[in-house]
């Protein structure tokens, strides 16, 4: 999983240059990609070009960073759910780990 | 620095109307001012997207051009929905700098000419690019706050949609809101789900209106003494928090130093609930309760027309309507009518009012505090 940190302690997911807190260069790092759900929703109302339902999960991964990213299974929808980030056509998916 | 008073201010009923924005922006200005009016120094235009909602640019020129206020300075000034509030507040500054004595500020939107997929991708654009892409939506930004708030402090569905049911309540007394009738629990819950668990009675609705406000060097009875401003990242997945807004606590700080008050000097305020959980929310990150109190502070009614704190006695965006550009001039609007004791049936006693303006999912706030003198 792509992330970004920073000298003032700012960590981020996926790369960015500049850190959104300091304005400093921010270094590129790899993270792990276990991480827990939390929290959730599923939308109904979407957006011209997309279809309902979606489910959407903000999940924490190493260190603090967070990441908004689809859900593939509506049974994953749970707060503190632990899982994986898989990537699909360049789209970041959160599938949870076997109970 | 001068002294920045507030002379006339008027608004339009919101909802769906059939005007134009400049028609609606006329009638607004026309309840602000008088014929015996001397001219302006400028106007500030608060507005969010002319561009795509009603298909038109340059749209300072238009309203000056529309108002018959030849050669008269003009600027349009988007701030997300914090555009009506970020106008107010370029326009103190123009007055307290000494560059102008008088002002006109108008703020408005229309939105309800478009289906509402199409509104909503066009507010969309509010969210950050990633973001955006995983089809998130505001509603669906607010609707991840939620969840956490419920989980983190034990918020129920019923008694978040009494946030709902109160500012129906005010919009019932609020001749100007766009929805005039009392709510139930149940109606929330039975409404359509948006983005679970917010269904659509705890969004503000896509509406159109306009408001006016006149600001001057000249003593009147309500004088601008403090605004507070602060961004925050874009991006919900940059923040610590998902329970709490920085950029309501560093807006509101700014503003209390401001104007040298605190939270406990605060009369009345009008906050920015686009969402029901930001009427929780809100007065806990302004001050006024701890966090998870705002929940007991809901259902007690100390928020509620007679309670210590009234929030929202217009009814706020969720019954007032939110025509995104409009709504922090609105604040105003309201503010300045329960100060001067012309807020008809919603009129609570008040000498010190606060406006708590959102701009993108609560990322670009204004905090404004307004005085009786």
């Amino acid at each position: 999983m792509q992330a970004s940190t920073c000298t003032c302690g700012k960590i981020v997911a996926l790369n960015r240059e500049l850190c959104p807190n300091c304005g400093k260069s921010m270094t590129a790092i790899e993270l792990g990609n276990d991480v827990v759900v939390l929290t959730y929703t599923t939308l109904y109302t979407v957006s011209e070009g997309f279809n309902a339902p979606i489910f959407l999960v903000l999940v924490e991964l190493e260190q603090g960073a967070k990441l908004l990213c689809e859900c593939k299974n509506e049974n994953d929808l749970e707060i503190g759910r632990k899982g994986k980030i898989v990537v699909e056509n360049e789209k970041y998916y959160f599938v949870g780990n076997m109970k | 620095m001068a002294k920045v008073y507030i002379s006339g201010v008027g608004i339009t009923k919101f909802g769906r109307r059939k005007e134009s924005l400049q028609t609606l922006m006329y009638e607004a200005y026309a309840h602000a001012t008088t014929a015996q009016e001397p001219e302006f120094d400028a106007i500030f235009v608060g507005c969010m997207n002319p561009d795509e909602f009603v298909g038109d640019s340059n749209f300072a020129t238009l309203i000056a051009d529309h108002l018959g206020l030849y050669q008269t300075p003009s600027v349009r000034i988007d701030n997300a929905p914090a555009s009506g509030s970020a106008a107010f507040e370029q326009a103190f500054f123009s007055v307290a700098s000494g560059h102008y004595e008088k002002v006109l500020v108008l703020a408005g939107e229309k939105m309800s000419a478009l289906p509402t997929s199409i509104a909503t991708r066009i507010l969309s654009k509010l969210i950050d690019k990633y973001e955006r892409s995983t089809g998130a939506t505001m509603p669906a930004l607010a609707a991840l706050v939620t969840r956490r708030y419920m989980h983190d402090y034990g918020l129920s569905r019923e008694e978040l949609a009494l946030a709902a049911v109160k500012n129906h309540h005010n919009g019932t007394l609020n001749p100007y809101a766009q929805f005039q009738k009392e709510i139930t629990v149940e109606d929330v819950l039975k409404s359509k789900m948006i983005a679970d668990p917010l269904h659509l009675y705890d969004c503000a609705s896509i509406s159109d209106g306009a408001c006016a406000v006149i600001l001057t060097s000249s003593k009147t009875d309500v004088k601008v003494t403090g605004i507070g401003h602060a961004t925050d990242f874009l991006s919900l997945q940059y923040r610590d928090s998902l329970t709490s807004f920085n950029a309501t606590k560093v807006a509101a700080k700014r503003a209390y130093e401001r104007a040298h008050r605190q939270p406990k000097d605060i009369d009345v305020a009008e906050v920015h609930d686009a969402f029901t959980i930001l009427e929780i929310v809100n007065p806990e990150d302004l001050g006024f309760f701890k966090p998870g109190e705002g929940i007991a502070a809901l259902i007690e009614g100390k928020t509620g027309l007679n309670g210590e704190i009234p929030i929202n006695p217009s009814g706020g965006l969720k019954a007032r309507g939110h025509p995104v550009g409009a709504t922090g001039l609105a604040q105003i609007c309201e503010i300045v009518w329960q100060l001067r004791g012309e807020a008809g049936k919603r009129q609570v006693p008040a000498n010190i009012g606060l406006c708590h303006n959102i701009g993108g999912f609560v990322n670009n706030n204004i905090v404004t505090i307004l005085e009786s003198c």
